[in-house]
């Protein structure tokens, strides 16, 4: 995921002052999504984990909810 | 010649309830209101949204490839509840192309070439992948990010037919991104039981 996520910023550059002048908050998109998507992939990793094992780790959807204010 | 069992194991039911989601929430691209007056007149906004709309544009798109390379693999691997969905996913992803396809004629305007803009297609090669979990893991990041970006667009309401678009795209995204989390979940689950070593390994080489 980590290499999929550095392919991001380049993309944002490219088309920052569009995003700008029409509203797009990208700063904030790419903090969410450096967290969300990660988040996300920790959840089912540990989620997986859990089913397998028998343990309980508490995974917080908070990070998820922010993002889609 | 594929062997496969004459009945197929439909047992995660998880997936299926996915898979049936997917089939009832189907819509059409003709459903949107085309003639909706358009709030956009000007050319720079139309140049605007035709550039930031491209790198949508083409990742729809190469979902849509991906999605569909992954039925075979997932036959291959037995998987048929989990291939069933991804026929749906393909779908959507292929609504989502027509949508943006669309709307590039309602605003007169023509995605940039990869010439003008190598970020974004060098972007979609890094997601393609023959294995499921991998592929699914780098497009859990392409799905976060349409996600957010549609909420954001939607919210802006810039256009009444993009702003339809994107409260269709929003839910539809959110069924992608369930089977990914149910996928991903079942692939650790098996993984942890054979050996919990290997599998915390496979985790952080997923992150
Ligand atoms: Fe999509
Ligand atoms: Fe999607």
């Amino acid at each position: 995921m980590k290499y999929v996520l550095e392919g991001v910023p380049p993309i944002i550059d490219a088309i920052r002052e569009d995003m700008n002048d029409l509203g797009l908050d990208m700063d904030k998109v790419q903090d969410i999504l450096d967290r969300v998507a990660r988040h996300r992939l920790d959840k089912a990793i540990l989620g997986g984990k859990d089913r397998a094992l028998g343990t309980k780790t508490e995974v917080l959807d908070s990070e998820i909810e922010i993002a889609l204010q | 010649m594929n062997i496969y069992k004459v009945l197929p194991d439909l047992s995660n039911e998880r997936q299926m309830r996915l898979w049936q989601q997917g089939i009832r929430k189907q819509w059409s691209a003709d459903d949107i209101d085309w003639n909706a007056p358009r709030r956009i007149g000007g050319e720079k906004i139309r140049d605007q949204l035709g550039r930031i709309l491209t790198p949508v544009l083409t990742g729809e798109q190469s979902v849509l490839y991906s999605v569909s390379g992954l039925i075979p693999v997932l036959e291959h691997l037995s998987k048929v509840p989990a291939q069933f969905y991804l026929t749906t996913w393909a779908v959507d992803e292929a609504r989502h192309t027509e949508l943006f396809a669309r709307y590039f004629g309602r605003i007169d305007r023509e995605p940039l070439s990869i010439r003008k803009f190598p970020a974004g297609f060098l972007f979609q090669s890094r997601i393609i992948s023959k294995d499921p979990s991998e592929w699914l893991t780098g497009v859990l990041a392409s799905e976060s990010m349409a996600q957010v970006v549609s909420h954001q667009l939607r919210d802006l309401d810039l256009d009444p037919v993009l702003s339809e678009i994107c409260a269709g795209i929003i839910e539809d995204e959110s069924r992608h991104l369930g089977f990914n989390h149910i996928y991903i979940e079942d692939q650790f689950k098996e993984l942890y039981a054979e050996d919990a070593e290997k599998a915390d390994q496979k985790a952080l080489e997923s992150g």
